[in-house]
């Protein structure tokens, strides 16, 4: 049994369906992220989950004990499941000291040690404690409201896009932090986030959503390389989609022949590749066999580069994004690679847990 | 609400007239506020002096602005205004405040004509002013609760303990404050001064004689000091306010039988005395002291030949003691009042 | 510094005359002669009597105003709108005439308590209003988040909710405050003494004699002592919200099974606060039949309040726009200086205001002295805070760069004030004029003592019928009062719940 159990969860506000049949597993100490365009009800989940809001139909049991389940209900404020939102949401009345201790008993003997316990842990200068929340910046803001999140020690913590509101270097930082603290301590998070980047990176589990249903769960690898369709590719980075004829574990596509995963799928079918799995070789001129192209322009971006390849005799255009040095300049004609396999859309990731 | 946009925009353009002009006027700088008529300082009762205006405009053509205020209120803004005051006669419901615009030489002496209407005893010997009304003072109690053997004697009999907490009156108003000033001038200020101490903790206090007339018809306090035509005012209209009161004269020359006389002035700073003159006149001639018969201010009228209403108990038959209206004190009244912490 | 900051300083020193005034009165009195009048038993009865009444009344309007904030904003309670339009309804009915409302229902009503019952009716809605727009703007997520950390929703409304209204609730308490403090007829109406009500006796008695003037005196310091207590309690605290996330809608609490009584408390107020007028006031008028519609009259008091109530509004908004430009365009220590003062003079009683313009004009200005000049003057300083705010408001969404642009094609500033500012602020100029004219439209103590020879304005017609115990023949202008102030109210609810921004 897992730690969190979510079982066709459903949610309207009024006629619109903010979650339809939305099932998920969570394990003991994982990261779970999940991840979805705005609207795609990620964040109703999450107050369904903390118990802000209440499912009209489903179950959620966290730790053996059911926290909804129809008209049964028990609220926020008996769960132990601790949140850190988008803008952190300290509360702007009270000091950073007063903000981490909200949580922990008042008159405690071991409050102020445990608040700067909570400090050392979130990496942040002592002397910011008598501060007022609107005098620190962004991240430290989050810091503090993640501080103030793990001081009563939460069961189950959830993220509602905590860093999206910090600037790129921050956070990366931030969240790596962040992520490396909360495994320290084996809390079991839930982070929600629309960065592909950033679930990705920070989860055992990514679950994608769209318009209130889960599309696929999985490990991001498995999600990354083996998206259920086309919609989930292309939201978890740069994808090439191209209509395939497959034929004993091969795709005949414009690219000409790539070899596909097992699943014995025969006959008409769409296929992904990552921009990453292309190569472009400059040559003089085309060979038998082989596939051609030519850049018809490109995009100087500093580390990351895009070229536009027109693929010869296929009018198919490819957009790449590569280092500069793999970046041909504009008017030369490469051959195109491809590594590795082709994955299938429609079809499941071998090995989903 | 039926008021036709007609009537509404008539009514805007008539009220910018009124009180822009007063304006206009300062701005101009010339002291002449044109020939429209007379101001007067009104503390009588304001529909008393309305109809005396109206049928005074009506009859002479002059038209009359009226500020409304209280005796001693209006006594003391004429005497703060002094020369420039825009009012050209002063109107009172009792003496104090007219002897106080008079001790600082701002009347005008009397057109003859005026004071031969008025008998000697409702005006003062220096003809400054005149009175135009008078009204006596009553003790109106609950005649269900007090049998005419439980009434004060006298008006100093209220600031024995016995009738601590049972007796009302309006501090405030110069009425009440006119009836103190006749006590100070019959009995001294030593006397005034403890009965006014006594008072302070014996009595209730309301705002208005009607108001205490009506808390004594209500059962909210036995007896009120106030004067008398509050109740035949009331009785005239629907007596849902006195229907439970009884009226008692204290008579044989006692203070509380005093008898006030309301007062009528021309200053002399007014610009246009003629008028003023006239409109005082007029009061205390034919058609104003006719007005006090007929209509429903109940008060005495004092004009020579000019009968009250005859359901008045007749003024000669109330036995008021001999008060010289000009020396009654407003100042020393208001201060003895405040001294003993009643204002 | 410019013209308009000239301007700007003017109207503040201006405003600082009847201050001044009283400064003046009690330097030219002694201190003999004051402090006779000041320490004696009588200003002690008022002392004890104004405080009861402030100490009373404005902790249970708080609760009264926080509670149905709640049940409004925050609840589902059915036909919150309603309720929430209920509740800034009694702003429309003048606190005399609520008075006048309870004391024919109730004849025998007078004293504290019944000054309190009536305090709380008439002002209540100075808490709800800004209680209520305090906690649509607060941000849900807070109390999840406090939830989150083991908080009962009580523990979170006690330790997150209430902290952050507090700038609310002082705000609105200040106002209820100062209206107890300034308010005449509704006391005299039941027979409570409190300082106003002294210093209108002893003008009516004496003019503008010493005593009045010592009392207007305590009074004053009354006034600044709520000024400085909420100052303190304030202190320095803006409690600017933290983040710039997209708020949650909140979540309606679920009444539940406590749906129906908490219905019931949001319908007693408002059968307290305008059922009873509106039963008296119908009772009067059946009783009265067609007798009491003089229209004559009741036309020329309109008419003559209308006046007095617009050209009021209108220079008390020019009078603010220098001042509200400088806050909002030229902030700094001059600014907060001038605005202090308006401030302080915009909380002085009526008639202190009125006491002191009355004095000053018969003393050293007598042109000015009973002039529509003065009394739309006397207007001007006591509601210059209220013209201020919706002014500040709308100035602050113009664009500074249209300014800019403007000045670069060479008009001055003054121009640029006038040609670009205004015409952008008009709107909350027009909001501004509205609730100035709300104020003069219900004003009795300083329109008595200053108007014009000749003026009867409603308020003062109602009162003079009123107080003849003439209680049908005020009753027409009772109801015209509360008409006309009705959309002005409405209008007070609208800006209030736009400003929260939704």
């Amino acid at each position: 049994m897992s730690f969190l159990t979510i079982e066709s969860v459903c949610k309207n506000y009024g006629a619109t369906a903010a979650l339809t049949d939305v099932s998920l597993a969570v394990e003991r100490g994982s990261r779970t992220a999940v991840i979805g365009p705005s609207g795609s009800g990620k964040t109703t989940l999450l107050r369904i989950i903390a118990g802000s809001e209440t499912p009209d139909s489903g179950r959620l049991v966290l730790d053996g004990e059911v926290l909804a389940d129809g008209a049964a209900f028990v609220p926020a404020w008996r769960r132990g499941i601790g949140i850190v939102a988008q803008d952190g949401a300290l509360f702007p009345h009270l000091n950073i000291a007063d903000n981490i201790g909200f949580g922990l008993p008042r008159h405690d003997a071991g409050r102020t040690a445990r608040i700067h316990d909570l400090m050392t842990m979130v990496e942040l200068d002592a002397s910011l404690l008598q501060r007022r929340p609107d005098q620190l910046s962004g991240g430290q803001q989050q810091r503090v409201a993640l501080a103030r999140a793990l001081a009563p020690g939460p069961r189950l913590m959830l993220l509602d896009e905590p860093f999206s509101a910090l600037d790129t270097a921050l956070r990366v930082s931030t969240r790596k932090a962040v992520a490396s603290l909360l495994g320290a301590a084996g809390i079991t998070t839930i982070l929600v986030t629309h960065d592909q980047t950033e679930a990705l990176s920070f989860a055992d589990q990514v679950a994608v959503m769209r318009q209130g249903r889960l599309l696929q769960t999985g490990l991001p690898r498995d999600l990354y390389l083996h998206p259920v369709d086309a919609m989930v590719a292309e939201f978890l980075g740069d994808a090439i989609i191209l209509s395939a004829e497959i034929k004993d574990g091969w795709a005949l596509c414009a690219l000409g022949h790539i070899a596909v995963e097992q699943g014995g799928r025969q006959g008409a079918a769409r296929i992904m590749l990552r921009p990453e799995q292309i190569g472009l070789v400059p040559v003089v001129e085309g060979g038998p066999g082989k596939i051609f192209g030519k850049v018809v322009e490109t995009d100087f971006g500093g580390s990351l580069c895009t070229a536009v390849v027109e693929v010869a005799g296929a009018g198919l255009l490819l957009t790449l994004r590569r280092p500069p040095m793999e970046t041909p300049p504009a008017g030369t004609a490469v051959e195109i690679t491809v590594t590795g396999t082709a994955h299938v859309l429609g079809e499941t990731s071998p090995r989903r847990p | 609400m039926k008021l036709s946009l007609p009537q509404l925009a008539s009514a805007i353009a008539l009220a910018t007239g009124l009180i822009v002009a007063p304006l206009a006027a300062a701005n101009a700088g010339t002291v002449t506020p044109s020939a429209d008529g007379i101001v007067v300082y009104n503390a009588q009762h304001e529909s008393l002096t309305q109809a005396w205006a109206d049928a005074f405009t009506a009859e002479t053509g002059i038209k009359v602005t009226v500020r409304n205020g209280g005796d001693t209120e209006l006594g003391n803004q004429i005497v703060a205004e002094g020369k420039a005051s825009p009012a050209d006669v002063f109107l009172t419901e009792n003496s104090p405040a007219m002897a106080l615009v008079d001790k600082a030489g701002l009347f005008a002496p009397l057109d003859a004509g005026t004071l031969a209407q008025v008998p000697a005893q409702f005006r003062p010997s220096s003809g400054k002013w005149t009175g135009v009304a008078a009204r006596s003072t009553v003790f109106a109690y609950d005649k269900t609760k007090l049998d005419e053997s439980d009434l004060p004697a006298s008006l100093l009999d209220l600031a024995s303990p016995g009738w601590k907490g049972r007796w009302a009156a309006s501090p405030g108003g110069a009425d009440f404050q006119a009836i103190v000033a006749a006590l100070l001038q019959l009995k001294g200020e030593k006397v005034t001064a403890g009965w006014l101490k006594a008072m302070k903790e014996n009595f209730t206090a309301y705002k208005g004689n009607s108001t205490a007339m009506k808390a004594v018809n209500a059962g909210q306090i036995e007896g009120a000091v106030i004067y008398h035509y509050y109740w035949f005012g009331d009785q005239a209209k629907t007596g849902e306010n006195s229907k439970n009161v009884a009226l008692h004269y204290f008579r044989h020359q006692d203070p509380g039988a005093f008898v006030s006389i309301s007062g009528g002035g021309v200053l002399a700073s007014s610009k246009h005395p003629a008028e003023a003159q006239a409109f005082i006149k007029w009061i205390t001639g034919k058609g104003g002291q006719e007005i006090l018969k007929t209509g429903n201010s109940f008060e005495y009228a004092v004009g020579t030949g000019a009968a009250s209403n005859p359901k008045l108990v007749p003024l000669a038959d109330l036995q008021a003691p001999k008060v010289e209206p000009s020396l009654l004190d407003s100042k020393k009244v208001t201060d003895l009042m405040t001294d003993a912490g009643i204002l | 510094m410019s013209w308009i900051g000239l301007a700007a300083v003017l109207v503040s020193i201006a405003s600082l005359l009847p201050l001044g005034f009283i400064i003046w009165i009690a330097v030219q009195t002694g201190w003999a002669t004051a402090s006779v009048m000041i320490f004696r038993s009588y200003v002690g009865d008022l002392l004890v009597n104004t405080m009861l009444l402030v100490a009373l009344t404005v902790p249970i309007c708080i609760v009264l105003a926080v509670a149905l904030a709640w049940l409004t904003e925050r609840t589902d309670l059915p036909g919150a709108r309603l309720w929430a339009g209920l509740a800034v309804a009694p702003l429309a009915v003048p606190a005399f005439v609520q008075s006048y409302a309870w004391i024919s229902l109730l004849p025998g009503l007078h004293g504290l308590g019944a000054g309190v019952l009536i305090s709380v009716l008439a002002y209540f809605p100075f808490l709800y209003l800004p209680v209520a727009s305090a906690l649509r703007r607060l941000d849900p997520g807070l109390e999840d988040a406090a939830a989150s950390l083991g908080h009962a929703p009580w523990q979170v409304f006690r330790r997150v909710v209430l902290p952050q209204l507090r700038l609310a609730i002082l705000g609105g308490a200040l106002l209820v405050g100062l209206h107890l403090l300034a308010e005449y007829g509704l006391f005299v109406m039941i027979r409570f003494d409190t300082f106003t009500t002294a210093i209108v006796q002893q003008f009516q008695s004496t003019f503008n004699g010493p005593a009045a003037n010592m009392l207007a005196g305590v009074l004053v310091a009354c006034c600044l002592v709520l000024l400085m207590l909420e100052g303190g309690l304030r202190g320095r605290e803006r409690y600017a919200r933290v983040g710039s996330g997209a708020a949650v809608v909140p979540r309606p609490f679920r009444l539940g099974r406590a749906t129906i009584p908490c219905l019931l408390l949001p319908l007693i107020i408002a059968i307290l606060s305008l059922g009873v007028p509106f039963v008296t006031l119908t009772r009067w008028l059946v009783a009265g039949g067609a007798d009491i519609w003089r229209f004559g009259q009741i036309g020329l008091a309109l008419g003559q309040t209308l006046v007095l109530a617009i050209g009021g509004a209108a220079f008390a908004t020019l009078l603010a726009i220098p001042m509200a430009w400088i806050s909002i365009r030229r902030p700094g220590a001059l600014q907060r200086l001038l605005e202090g003062c308006n401030y302080i003079v915009g909380s002085l009683p009526g008639v202190v205001v009125a006491l002191a313009l009355v004095t000053i004009t018969v003393r050293v200005a007598l042109p000015l002295y009973q002039t529509l000049f003065t009394i739309l003057a006397a207007y001007a300083l006591m509601f210059l805070p209220r013209a201020l705010i919706s002014l500040r408001a709308s100035i602050a969404q113009a664009p500074v760069e249209l300014e800019q642009a403007a000045g670069s094609l060479g008009r001055s500033p003054v121009r640029v004030l006038w040609s670009v500012t205004m015409r952008l602020a008009a709107p909350g100029a027009a909001a501004s004029m509205a609730l100035v004219s709300l104020g003069i439209f219900n004003e009795l103590t300083a329109t008595q003592m200053l108007a014009p020879n000749g003026t009867r304005t409603l308020a003062m017609a109602f009162w003079a019928l009123s107080g003849e115990i003439d209680y049908a023949g005020a009753a027409p202008y009772a109801v015209i009062m509360v008409l006309f102030s009705l959309p002005l109210t409405w209008l007070l609810y609208v800006q209030s719940r736009r400003s929260a921004g939704r």
